[in-house]
């Protein structure tokens, strides 16, 4: 209710505005923008970040800055006595009950005076989160949709990861493939050579036996029957004299 | 002596529109004093172009944020729609206007009148009963417009025997017209009182000063002090009092009980 009724003020105040300045014409109120001026704005905050300027300084702080601490004070008092010597300002029955209201009345401002500022302000930032409430939905939806949109786009870029992973896999695969083809020509082609060294050195052995024997042959063929009895005869010889050089 | 005291409730005119006109024995025959600009209306003006300046300054330029007055002034706001709503119903918004011009008038007319020097319209019966006799007026001629003749169902409590009826009904007129007597004399005989009081509290302490005696004015000026809160809440407890008994006398507008 309160936030409608605020609406259909600055509306109407909008619209007033616009009569004012353009009689005759139907001009369309913009209630968000009035007069170049945002009014939106948490009068708190704006309070806050205003700056220190002659005109929003106290009477107080002006003299202050002339004439010293204690110069507010003096021209006060000054001019209160002034006024009571001149008589124009009389002391009686009413002065004390002025004192006594202006005294309470000072004393309930500076007693609830800053409470219930802190309270009316705390209504105007409540109705300031209100008003931004939509607006802060709304951007949260989006940061939530730009994280989405964050998260896909790291999908993608995960999906190159696999890319070169599976790039290089094949490249181990193709050089593990060439390394046992490798293997295996080296082993046919040391088969092949093996065999040939095989069939060499049986050849040679072959070879070698067969002479040996051929050379066996024709040695014991030359030897006649006298050689061979003369050979014997000396060998039990030798034996004798070896067996006679043993005993000794 | 005694007189001085009331001498703060006097009405004094401020100026006057003095009209000749017309012969003797016409119906057009004015002459004299047409119309006088007295304290009570000076005060009331300046009391209603008081409360225009505060909120024009909430305001604040149709801003969507309001400042802390304009927060203050939603606060009444939404306060009393919520009592109506309560009391009334639906059509309890119908009235919201009225009612909460009565509470500022009645509120600031109080509050001013607790300065010294100034005028409080609220301490005569003139202006206290010309109001409480206005809203029952009023009241009354909204209910019979209403409920026609079923109006006096009002003053037939409910769930009374019916031996008792006339007498019942009699007690009940007498209740309902003095509705109208009760309100206004309770906002002035409370005001009033409370303006007595400063005035022979202050003349007390004032006496004992001028005569010397400083340390005994002590206590009749904390008494004023005291006195001094006590009518400050005085002031916006019989505002608030009499706008809420408006409220509940305008039920009977709305709905028979």
């Amino acid at each position: 209710m309160l936030s409608r009724s605020r609406i259909a003020l600055s509306a109407s105040y909008a619209l007033l505005n616009a009569s004012k300045r353009s009689v005759g014409k139907i001009v369309q109120p913009s209630i968000v923008i009035l007069n170049n001026r945002c009014i939106s704005q948490s009068p708190r905050l704006a309070k806050e970040n205003a700056v220190q300027t002659t005109s929003n300084r106290t009477l107080k702080e002006l003299i202050e800055e002339k004439t010293g601490t204690s110069g507010p004070y003096v021209l006060g008092g000054g001019i209160l006595a002034y006024l009571l010597s001149k008589e124009m300002l009389v002391l009686h029955t009413e002065t004390l009950i002025a004192l006594s209201i202006f005294g309470v009345s000072y004393g309930i401002i500076r007693k609830v005076g800053k409470p219930t500022a802190e309270f009316l302000d705390q209504q105007g930032d409540e109705i300031l989160d209100t008003l931004n409430e939509g607006r802060n939905m709304q951007m949260e939806r989006l940061q939530e949709a730009i994280e989405a949109e964050k998260g896909i786009e790291r999908m993608f870029d995960s999906r190159n990861e696999i890319f070169e992973v599976m790039k290089e896999n094949n490249a181990m695969k193709l050089e593990l493939e060439y390394r046992k083809r490798q293997q295996h020509v080296y082993e046919e082609v040391k088969k092949r050579l093996d065999y040939q060294v095989e069939v060499e050195q049986t050849k040679r052995r072959q070879e070698k036996e067969h002479i040996v024997g051929w050379l066996e042959q024709e040695v014991v063929k030359s030897i006649s029957a006298q050689q061979e009895k003369d050979f014997l005869s000396q060998c039990f010889v030798d034996l004798k004299a070896i067996s006679s050089s043993n005993r000794l | 002596m005694v007189a001085a005291y009331f001498d703060q409730f006097n009405i004094i005119p401020i100026f006057s529109i003095w009209v000749y006109g017309g012969s003797i024995g016409s119906p057009f025959w004015i002459n004299g004093e047409f119309f006088c600009v007295s304290n009570t209306l000076f005060m009331m003006s300046f009391a209603v172009f008081l409360f225009y300046t505060i909120g024009a300054k909430g305001v604040n330029g149709g801003s969507l944020i309001p400042n802390r007055v304009l927060t203050g002034l939603e606060l009444i706001y939404s306060h009393f729609y919520t009592v109506l709503k309560d009391n009334l119903g639906n059509k309890g918004g119908n009235y919201l206007a009225f009612v909460l011009s009565l509470f500022i008038l009645i509120l600031f007319g109080n509050g001013l009148g607790l300065f010294p020097y100034v005028f409080t319209p609220t301490v005569h019966m003139v202006i206290t009963l010309g109001l409480s006799f206005a809203i029952i007026m009023g009241t009354t001629l909204s209910g019979l417009i209403t409920f026609r003749l079923n109006f006096f169902s009002i003053l037939m409590p409910q769930g009374a025997p019916l031996a008792l009826a006339p007498l019942l009904t009699a007690i009940e007129t007498l209740s309902y017209i003095s509705r109208a007597i009760s309100l206004g004399v309770r906002l002035a005989a409370n005001i009033s009182s409370g303006h007595l009081l400063f005035s022979i509290i202050a003349s007390f302490a004032w006496k004992m000063i001028s005569t010397g005696i400083l340390v005994g004015s002590f206590v009749p000026f904390a008494i004023l002090i005291f006195v001094t809160i006590l009518e400050m809440a005085v002031a916006i407890i019989q505002a608030y009092v009499f706008t809420l008994l408006t409220i509940v006398y305008l039920r009977d507008t709305v709905e028979l009980h």
